[in-house]
């Protein structure tokens, strides 16, 4: 990630070119690396940074829709520059620049139905209070359904549903953000969930219950995540706190995918090759929760979804 | 016996659940007999929503359920026979590790 002081009121950061095919921890290091310098750019006296597209050709799903909640974050601090012409069309319809809002009660079907049967759900901004978290659910499934195979609809139905009700029950945030593409000639669907909420170590800060089990590193609060530990158990049953861990089984055990959270400075991977949960550098967060999702559109033959729920 | 046609009065698709809670809450606080809801046409509850239909029937003691089928019912009928059963928390082989420099964040993601 290069940075350069063109003059007092610009930090010119290079955006890299991270295609489709990029390795997700390539991706993550960049997202991580902007994130970075974003933190570190002192933004007072109108000084603002600019985002250099001028290397890319193509951009990881995943990469943009960390890029375009962060930018909504920063507002008109970010300026975008030199983006080719090849894929400044692809930022306008997925709605880069600025998040497609879900409105509960508007259904504005003429808009919408364009989705139909694309590759891909523009990033959409949602209200985690209302019901603009269950449209952008639906949207997520109206737009991919012909390109999910057997009862992957169903299964896509459960992951969305836990994700975005972590976001309305326990971040916090403001917003909530959504967007997915699929590969077809991978049979690969990625899915990127967003909030700029309070964290999921906040979360569990928040409850004495936790104090004994969280130390001073937010990789604490991912481990009792991914366990299943719970905020808003009932007296007479423990029966909450599977929206990620559950969800994560289901993604990498079930379906053969991957699956990763970034939540303030902690990050979380989870594939066929393990489980890792990293402490990010010092000065390196992400001021809410991410979780991306990488699905295969084909359930394998065995695969029965009840086998991942409790 | 009044019955809440929850199609009709929350949706056929219902996936989250504080939402879920509420509209439960406003449509049953006005009854005083016995009520049924009725899942007849609804086609997804999710997970949490089915853990909260558990809940209100523990809350309130003049309801039942009924008329739900195919998913709907499989769903609801795991996770009430899962609350039943002492909840077991995975410990797993979870690696954690400390990142303290940019060069170490670099290293480590692109051995992902």
């Amino acid at each position: 990630m290069n940075t350069m002081n063109t003059n007092d009121i610009e930090v010119v950061l290079t955006i890299p070119a991270i295609g489709r095919e990029q390795r997700i921890g390539s991706v993550l290091n960049h997202v991580c690396q902007v994130m970075y310098q974003m933190e570190n750019t002192n933004t007072e006296s109108n000084r603002r940074i600019v985002w250099d597209f001028g290397k890319c050709s193509f951009l990881h799903p995943y990469l943009l829709g960390a890029l375009s909640v962060l930018k909504r974050m920063y507002g008109d601090v970010v300026v975008c520059r030199n983006i080719p012409a090849n894929i400044v069309d692809y930022l306008n319809v997925i709605y880069f620049h600025e998040p497609l809002s879900v409105i509960d009660d508007c259904n504005n079907d003429d808009l919408w139905n364009r989705y139909h049967g694309k590759t891909y759900l523009p990033i959409c901004e949602f209200n985690p209070k209302d019901k603009s978290s269950i449209k952008a659910q639906e949207l997520v499934q109206s737009t991919v359904r012909n390109q999910l195979g057997g009862n992957m609809h169903s299964v896509l139905s459960y992951m969305l549903s836990e994700l975005i009700d972590n976001i309305t029950d326990h971040s916090h945030s403001p917003r909530g953000y959504i967007f997915c593409q699929t590969i077809p000639r991978q049979n690969i669907l990625y899915v990127f969930i967003a909030d700029v909420g309070r964290s999921i170590y906040s979360s569990y800060a928040s409850d004495p219950r936790y104090m004994e089990q969280l130390d001073n590193s937010e990789s604490s609060a991912l481990l009792l995540a991914l366990s299943g530990k719970s905020t808003k158990n009932r007296p007479e049953s423990e029966n909450r706190g599977y929206g990620i861990s559950k969800t994560r089984e289901l993604v990498v055990n079930g379906l053969g995918g991957e699956f990763f959270l970034l939540s303030g400075s902690a990050f979380a991977r989870h594939d066929a090759g393990g489980e890792i949960i990293a402490d990010l550098p010092g000065d390196l967060r992400w001021n809410g929760t991410i979780a991306l999702l990488k699905i295969p559109t084909v359930m394998p033959p065995q695969f029965n979804i009840y086998n991942y729920i409790s | 016996m009044k019955t809440i046609q929850i199609s009709a009065d929350i949706g056929r698709d219902i996936r989250t659940r504080s939402f879920f809670r509420r509209d439960i809450d406003k449509l049953i606080e006005k009854v005083s007999d016995n009520v049924v809801l009725d899942f007849t046409d609804v086609v997804f509850i999710s997970r949490s929503v089915a853990d909260e239909i558990c809940n209100v029937l523990v809350d309130y003691n003049n309801l039942d359920v009924s008329g739900m089928s195919g998913d709907v019912e499989m769903m609801f009928t795991v996770v009430r026979n899962g609350r039943s059963r002492p909840r077991v928390y995975p410990s797993g082989d979870v690696k954690i590790v400390q990142l303290n420099t940019l060069d170490e964040m670099e290293r480590f993601f692109m051995s992902l």
